[in-house]
This record gives structure tokens, sequence and C-alpha cells, in this order.
């Protein structure tokens, strides 16, 4: 096995006091790419966060509802349909409203709020929070409140009491949501209570024979795909049921057609990441330049331009994952605040990190091949 | 005889192009062989830069026909060139060691061009360094060694992968006279072994290690003289009185313009009448200077070893006042005009001595 002098590495560490510099630099473009990639995610994952909420295989919606921030209920009849079919373990209805008025307790605001009514006996909740305050919910007026809903919403711990569409509700307990681009906060009631809430937010009033979702559980060990056509062939053209899977993507789908978020924070990370091949294609050319008589060496005692390439990109791969480390660690530190700044969940994913690191990689490599082209201008015979 | 390591002939080359172009070298025949220490002088912008260049295939020869260690580099692919730089050591003025690196090190990525197993790769870089006398000194940065210790590790790095020929730039130019010494004494072991060093300087201290002190002006060889031949010129010119006015330094400098020539006996070495460029000093044989007048031809006189003719044309500027023919078989040393102006401006005394032995061979 043949040794070679790690020259990249040997060369980035001979001035700590610059590599530290330059992989700040470096982790300052991947903290933007990654705030950048939070929101993005963290926009979209809010949308369809509701829908983790809910203990479901497929979901029974209007054939005209187009997203899950509208009100486009169908008839109630169509879940006690589907039960029929055999694949179909429990099927549960979910009433949403996104009109609801809350009034700040402590300062008498008013705010719409979005709010999902269960049938406390049959309830589609997969929060062990809520399941725990099924109970409490059964009793009329009283409500759960997103502890995550927005801040001027005001106090929301268990015990408040407080105006909702008009009439006094009491906060029996609280649990996780967040916000979305739509709604500032969400509240669970029961189907009794959210009939009260709701017919007065309406100018139509609904009743409970009209629901927004139909939260369907599958047999266990059927092939899902298969169940979902038993379904779809039982019930009339009113409804679509979709799975899980096929109602996120469609959902995904809406937002991404119908919002600039992905241009806006896509090209809030483009920005992170030209800022970044500029730092890096800074440091590393700094490097070539201070040392263009030893390269061009190199090049005289019969190196290849190959070695001299390879010497950059290594220099900017090391650049990369150490910017890369940091910027993930303090990302993590990042996103912590702004998810409690401004209730976007920003979530960090494997996958998500992996493009990050394949944007970071690529933006110092792009920069490595830049300051490279600086290293082969080194002509050995100005040497003599 | 072997192979020369070094054989360029009528080697000619351009800077730019068109109205702006520079011919730096033109017509320079050269060749080195092996063992040979051979320093190149000349002044600034004389071409003995680019014609290090050129030998090192570090730049793509354009006329004329260079071989080095048994290749031609005319029409070299710049891969070639490559693999023909690999067995060539440089050493530059500069030491251009990596600060990041250890000495150890630093010589490691010239071994890194040859496939050698690791312990190997160790071994050399350890031994050469020592052969330096740096055994000491293995692991440290260049930025913990001293000025002559930096450039010995750079000679190192040129050596450890032993190449048959050293090419080096001013390498003592920026050590005290110590480690200098030290620099061309190591390569004057490596010479006796075999190596041809071919080396660029102005260092006057480092002069007699030198076989051979090619001198370059206008890009073209002015002298290519054996320094111990130009040592025994020294001698000769030294003891003829006319050069008793010179000091050592400015004798050295003609001895070394001087070109040595050849005459079988009954040669004609100048003719009357022609127009005069040269000086010559006679070191072997004799020759007769003859005037021809009205017909006739009259021996004037004839010279030995130390004697000296070709004066007066250079003097007045007029056409040969005589001819001179070889006696014997003559070894001659001759100067060109402009060297020998050059001499004359150089000291007032020597003119004058001259002008004295013009005047009374009229």
């Amino acid at each position: 096995m043949r040794r070679r002098v790690p020259l990249a590495w040997r060369i980035l560490c001979h001035d700590p006091r610059r590599l530290a510099l330059s992989v700040g630099g470096i982790t300052f473009a991947v903290l933007i790419i990654f705030a950048e990639v939070g929101f993005l995610n963290g926009l979209y994952d809010g949308q369809v966060e509701v829908l983790d909420k809910i203990d479901g295989d497929a979901f029974i919606l209007s054939r005209v509802k187009f997203s899950l921030a509208v009100d486009m209920p169908f008839p109630r009849r169509r879940i006690e349909q589907a039960l029929a079919c055999d694949s179909v373990v429990s099927a549960a209805p979910l009433w949403i409203a996104g009109g609801a008025l809350w009034r700040n307790p402590a300062d008498r605001s008013l705010h719409r709020m979005r709010v999902l009514g269960i049938d406390p006996g049959a309830s589609p909740s997969a929060d062990p929070e809520v399941t725990a305050r099924l109970e409490e919910l059964t009793r009329p007026d009283t409500v759960l409140v997103d502890r995550r809903s927005r801040s001027y919403l005001g106090p929301r711990e268990p015990g408040v009491v407080t105006e909702v569409s008009r009439r006094r509700f009491r906060g029996v307990g609280t649990f996780d949501l967040g916000t979305d681009l739509v709604f500032n906060g969400t509240l669970v009631t029961s189907d009794r209570s959210f009939l009260e809430i709701a017919s007065d937010a309406d100018a139509s009033p609904p009743r409970l024979e009209r629901v927004e979702l139909g939260v369907l559980k599958l047999r266990p060990g059927r092939d899902p795909a298969r169940a979902l056509e038993e379904v779809r062939a039982i019930l009339p053209r009113d409804v679509v049921v979709l799975s899980r899977e096929e109602l996120v993507e469609r959902e995904l789908t809406f937002w991404k057609v119908n919002t600039p978020i992905g241009a806006m924070f896509g090209l809030g990370a483009l920005m992170g990441f030209v800022v970044g091949i500029f730092i890096c294609f800074q440091v590393l050319a700094t490097e070539v330049t201070d040392q263009v008589r030893q390269l061009a060496t190199l090049r005289a005692i019969g190196h290849e331009d190959g070695r001299l390439l390879r010497l950059v990109l290594q220099q900017a791969v090391i650049l990369a994952l150490f910017g890369f480390a940091a910027g993930l660690l303090l990302s993590e530190l990042l996103y912590g605040w702004l998810d409690g700044v401004t209730g976007i969940h920003m979530r960090l994913t494997v996958g998500r990190a992996s493009v990050v690191f394949g944007l970071a990689l690529v933006m110092c490599a792009v920069s490595g091949c830049l300051a490279a082209r600086k290293a082969l201008a080194a002509d050995p015979a100005e040497l003599f | 005889m072997s192979e020369p390591v070094v054989r360029a002939r009528s080697l000619r080359h351009t800077f730019g192009a068109g109205e702006t172009s520079k011919v730096v070298l033109q017509e320079v025949n050269l060749e080195v062989s092996a063992g040979e220490i051979v320093i190149l002088t000349g002044p600034s912008g004389s071409g003995k830069t680019t014609l290090l260049t050129l030998v090192g295939a570090l730049r793509s020869v354009q006329e004329g026909s260079l071989a080095v260690l048994g290749r031609e580099l005319s029409g070299l692919a710049p891969r070639e060139m490559i693999a023909v730089r690999r067995g060539i050591g440089f050493v530059f003025q500069a030491h251009n060691l990596f600060d990041a690196l250890s000495a150890h090190e630093n010589v490691r990525m010239a071994l890194e061009l040859h496939d050698l197993a690791e312990p190997e790769v160790h071994e050399r870089a350890r031994a050469i360094l020592e052969r330096v006398g740096l055994g000491h000194r293995v692991h440290y940065k260049p930025a913990a060694l001293s000025g002559g210790q930096r450039q010995r590790v750079a000679i190192a790095r040129a050596l450890v992968n032993r190449p048959r020929l050293v090419l080096a730039d001013e390498p003592t130019a920026a050590l005290d006279e110590k480690a200098g010494r030290e620099v061309v004494t190591l390569f004057q072991e490596l010479a006796r072994a075999g190596t041809t060093v071919l080396m660029v300087t102005h260092d006057s201290r480092v002069l007699d290690v030198a076989d051979r002190i090619v001198n370059m002006v206008d890009g073209r060889l002015a002298s290519d003289v054996r320094a111990r031949e130009s040592l025994r010129i020294c001698e000769l010119l030294k003891a003829c009185p006319v050069f008793a006015p010179l000091v050592a330094a400015e004798l050295a400098e003609i001895a070394q313009r001087m070109t040595r020539e050849v005459h079988p006996s009954g040669a004609t070495i100048v003719r009357q009448g022609e127009v005069g460029d040269r000086f010559y000093v006679v070191a072997e044989g004799s020759v007769d200077v003859l005037v021809a007048k009205d017909g006739a031809r009259t021996l004037v006189s004839r010279q030995g070893p130390g004697g000296f003719f070709g004066e007066a044309a250079l003097l007045t500027g007029q056409p040969r006042n005589a001819t001179v023919e070889a006696t014997t078989e003559v070894t001659l040393y001759s100067l060109s005009k402009e060297y020998f102006q050059a001499a004359l401006e150089s000291s007032a005394t020597f003119k004058e001595q001259l002008l004295d032995v013009f005047f009374q061979r009229r």
C-alpha cells in the first residue's frame, strides 16, 4: 500500500486560526441553506401536520375538497357505507371548521382558529394528550387548545375560560400541533360542542350529518391498495377515498402549485449556496496563491495536473465536511429557536440533512474546481 | 565515450510573436557529459535561464534539437515532458518547501512520483536528509530550520530520486559562505558518482567547483571554458609582462572569455589586409609574424608560449598589418574584439602597456 503525504490536510491544519475562519465562513453558508430548507419543509409539513394527529390508514373526503384548509363537507352516511366493506375495521367522522373565533382571555382580542370536532366515543385521534382528555371533552363547552398556537392567542392552560364563537368555553387540556400558512392555531372539541361553535361561525349551519373527513382503519394484513379499491367501489361518486400517502401527496402538491413557498425559500437556499461558493473559493484561492511557488515546484518535479486538482479538491471536501458538521449542530439550535418564534415545526430528517450535505459538497467542489484552475496556472518555468 | 547527458544542437528560442517577439536563444550548441559540473554564467537576459528551463523540460523546444538523458525533447507531448522531468533533480533559488510539511514529508512529495513501498519511501527520505546533514532535523518544519538547512531540504528533495541530471538555479544565492560551500561540496560528491550538474550562478565563491564555465551573452554561448584550462590561461597571462597591470579577477575574466584554438603547422591564422576581430595568445608551439611589403615577405618576429599577436588591428581599427602562420602545431587562446576592448577599458595601465608594445613593433 502506498501512503501519500496528506498534504491537503496538513495545509489546512497548518494555520488553525485561518482554518477556524474558513470553516466559520462555510458554516455560515451551510446554516443559511439549513434555515431556508427548514422553512421550506416546515411550511409544507405544517399543511399536513394535522394528519399526523389522526390515527387512520385512509380518508374519505368530498370530491370537491381540494385542500384540507377549506371546508367542503360530505354526507356522514358515506362513513357508515364504508364500514360495510370487509377490509375496513373502523370508520370515524372528523368535523373541521376553519372559522372559529377565539377571544384572547387576557386582552379580549379576537382571532380565527381551526376547530376539530371528534366523537369522544369513537375518537380518531392519534395524540395521546387528546386521547387522555376524551372524558373531559364529553362535558359541554369544553375545548382542548393547541399549545403551539400563536402567542397572541393569549393564555391557553387547562382551566382557562374564554369565548369561542361568542360562547363560553373552558380549556380542559392542551396538545401540540403548531401553526401553518392558514391557521393561527387549533382547538379540539367534542362533536356536540363543535356544533355550537361551527353553527355560529358559519352562515349555513352545518349539521353533524355533514363531515369533513372520514377516518378509516384498514384490516391489517390486507393489501391496502386493494382494500381502497373495494371501498371506492361501494361509495358513490360524491366522495373520494385516499390513502394517507395519497392525501399527503395531494395536499403538498396543492400548496406547491398554489404558493410561492418553493420559489421563495428555494431562492434563499440558492443564495446561501452561491455565498458558500464565494466564501469557499476565497479560502481556497488564498491558499493556492500563498503556495503558488510550491505548487509550481510540484509540477516541475513531475507531479501531474491531477495531483494538484486533487489537492485543492481534497481541501474543498475537508472544508465542506467541517462546515457541514458545524452547520448541522448550529442548525439544531437555530431550528429550536425558529420553532419557538414562528410556531413552524422545523424538522431535521436524515433525508433533508443529506440534501444540505450534498449541497455543501457541491458548493465546495465547484469552488474547488475554480481555485484549482489557479493552481494549474502555476508555471514551473517561472521558478528558475 | 558515453552519450552526453545534455546535447543541444542549433537551439533557438523566441518569446512572443510578430513585431514584439524577442529571440532569447540563437544557435546554441552545447554538450554536457556525465559527471560534469557545468556553471552557466552571463548577464541577466542572456538566455541562460531559458536554456535551463528547456533542458529541464519545463518549456517546449521551438527550433533545433535538444536531447536530455538520451531523450529528444523537441516535439514531446506535455505528458512525456513530465516523464522526463521525473528523471531530473531541480534546485531552485528559493527552497519552495511547504511550510505545513516536515522536512521528511517535503522530501516524500518527490518520492510519491515513483511506485515505492512504504518502508522504502520512509527510509530513502530519511537517508537523503542524513546525507545532506539533516539527520537530526528530519521532522522539523521549514519555519524551525535555518536558511541553509531549508535549502538542503530542497536539495534532498531534488536528489532523493537519484537523478542523473541536477539543474540548479542560484542554489547558493540565499546562503552564507559556509552553507553555500556545503551545497556545492554536495554537488561535487554527486558528480564523482556520475551525476551531471548544470548550475546557473553568479556566486563567485563557488565557481571553483565547475569543470566548465559556460558564459552566455545575448542568447549565444560566448565562451565555454574548461575551468582547469581557465586557470592555466591565467597562469599564462600572468607570465606575460603586458598583462601584469591586471589584477587576478580581471585576468580570470579574460581567461574565461578566451576560446581555445588549435592550428596545424603551416596554417595561416591571420592574413595581412583582412579585417582584424580577435586577439591571440600563444599557449603551445610557435608562430611567425610576417609582413608583406613590395612583393617580399619579411619575418618580423617569432612568438612562442606567452607571446601574443593581433592587437594592432584591434587598437587601430585598421586591417591586419601582418600575416601570422603556425610554424609548429600551435595552441592559441583568442579573445573577441569586444572583450578585448572591455579589457582595455578596465585598466588604463594595461592599455598603455599594450600601446607601448604596439609602437615598439611598428
